[in-house]
């Protein structure tokens, strides 16, 4: 109870990584919900991947040509931050942008290619940070879900990017809507398939780079799907699935970082656990519901 | 009668694949034409290129300009994760005449539950979408694509996979809805007894060339067992 008293005290040390962590869990699933509905989950893997190796790439750049942050000073901290976002932004856009022309295709996105982007992604990062060590660390905590070195600046920052995402998609989501579930129809509606895609993607690679950026691959993966995946089991309107997906990210992030703190771990790993318990609990719940229901219905 | 959408010497296909070749076919207003084939006769790259889905590789198709759809896709090509009721689907059919981020006008949800009472469908308004059968779904799938005011109605086989019955009743409905709205009426089948019963032409695809005619004389017995090589 201490414990709980002084993470929700305004003085708490790490107050800004629990508000980013936590605005991430909210708003995460809001965006996620198109990763699942139009069956691009694995992209939902991949994307985060990617990004972050654009953030590896940015700081390696950064320090080989003699920018590294020695002195640890505000200014320099925004200046790898910006050249951090920088990198995810770079990655996550040419990728929707790929995505988006494969899309028009309408033969859906090959899985062996996607599965290719994750693994190289995944070996340039390493061999990036490799042959960079003071990138390294950041990197790594960005790749394990580290979050206590969060600042005000990026708490913001994260928080204005979603906060613009979240409002577009709001404002048009009859288009999105319309685009993901029948781009036939579209097409008949004079509405331009390609265009409304594109601003879709754009919009979810910047979601993942601002979210790649300041948590991790790892926590943007996971508050982008698992929570709508938990909320799909009992959610039977479009409203609901994105309200109970949205409180759920955001309740698992808020008690993860908790668990985390209580027990010294780190919270990326601690909050996607956690959810992962909770994808499970859910699905056995509905399985076992089903059963029960089924049995006494004969 | 004045024909709603011609085609004159198109050649359909799939990059460089033709599947239909130098096809001149014209589809006449206020009818109901049925497009009969094979699989893989063509029948759905004949519907692309109507609703503009995908270009002609080659010749021309004359229609009106900016020319209405209302297009009736096969139900199951329709994810059933999207948790949408039946009048969220229907919606959808407005949405054309709904500009970008403004907000749903009423007179459009009114629009909505007319076009739901003609496809006798307003009793699954509020039910899931995902969770109607097939006829259901299928009326449900019709109010959307009259919701869009269409002069062309285009349908990919809207009964299949449903019963005896509901075929009956939806192809009876879709008549009625032909003859009060006045629509011109594509629609895809493999069934030769719905097609005899209600369409009044017939585009017959087969070895990629199409035979067009009047459904009581493509249809004849005697015309039929020659087409099918049983004579």
């Amino acid at each position: 109870m201490e414990l709980l008293r002084e993470m929700l005290s305004p003085d708490f040390l790490l107050r800004d990584a629990l508000y980013t962590v936590v605005v991430v869990g909210l708003a995460c699933p809001l965006i996620g919900v198109f990763f699942i509905l139009r069956r691009l989950v694995f992209l939902g893997v991949a994307l985060p991947q990617i990004s972050s190796t654009g953030v590896a790439l940015a700081l390696s750049l950064h320090v080989w040509f003699g920018h590294h942050d020695h002195g640890h000073s505000h200014g320099q901290h925004d200046t790898s931050t910006a050249v951090a976002f920088s990198g995810a932004l770079v990655f996550s856009i040419l990728t929707v942008i790929v995505l988006t022309f494969l899309e028009r295709r309408r033969k859906g996105i090959a899985e062996g290619w996607l599965g290719t982007a994750f693994v190289v992604a995944t070996a340039t990062s390493l061999l990036l940070i490799a042959k960079c060590p003071q990138a390294e660390q950041g990197w790594l905590d960005l790749f394990r879900g580290e979050v206590i070195a969060i600042t005000q600046h990026e708490l913001l920052w994260t928080g204005g990017i979603l906060a613009l995402v979240l409002g577009l998609l709001a404002v048009f989501r009859r288009e999105f809507l319309l685009v993901s579930y029948d781009w036939r129809l579209a097409i008949t509606q004079g509405r331009s398939v390609f265009g409304w895609n594109l601003l879709l993607f754009t919009l979810i690679g910047l979601t993942v780079a601002a979210t790649v950026m300041t948590v991790g691959p790892l926590i943007a993966f996971g508050f982008l799907i698992v929570p709508t995946l938990i909320a799909k089991v009992f959610a039977s309107t479009m409203p609901r699935l994105l309200v109970a997906g949205s409180l759920i990210g955001g309740t698992c992030a808020f008690v993860g970082f908790y668990l985390a703190f209580r027990w010294d771990l780190p919270v990326g790993p601690a909050a996607v656990g956690l959810l992962g318990i909770l994808f499970l609990i859910a699905h056995a719940g509905a399985f076992i519901g089903q059963k029960v229901f089924s049995g006494s219905a004969t | 009668m004045e024909e709603l959408i011609k085609l004159v010497n198109v050649d359909l296909g799939y990059g460089k694949h033709v599947v239909l070749r130098q096809l001149s076919v014209g589809f006449r207003r206020e009818t109901i034409t049925a497009i009969l084939g094979d699989n893989g006769s063509g029948k759905t790259t004949l519907v692309d290129a109507l609703a503009g889905f995908a270009k002609p590789l080659s010749g021309t198709i004359e229609t009106e300009v900016d020319m209405r759809i209302g297009f009736v896709p096969q139900e199951e090509s329709l994810n059933p994760e999207y948790l949408l009721s039946g009048f969220d689907v229907v919606a959808m059919g407005t949405y054309g005449r709904v500009t970008p981020g403004m907000p749903f006008p009423g007179v459009e949800a009114d629009c909505v539950r007319e076009c739901l009472q003609a496809a006798d469908a307003l009793e699954f308004a509020q039910q899931s979408f995902g969770q109607l059968s097939g006829g259901q779904k299928q009326r449900i799938l019709i109010a959307r694509a009259l919701a869009a005011r269409p002069q062309l109605l285009l349908l990919d086989e809207p009964t299949s996979g449903v019963d005896t019955k509901a075929t009956q009743e939806i192809m009876a409905s879709l008549r009625k809805i032909q003859l009060e709205r006045k629509l011109t009426v594509i629609l895809v089948t493999h069934d030769f007894g719905l097609v005899r019963r209600f369409a009044d032409e017939v585009v017959w695809l087969r070895d990629g060339e199409a035979e067009q005619g009047a459904t009581e004389s493509l249809l004849s017995r005697e015309h039929v067992a020659e087409r099918l090589g049983l004579v």
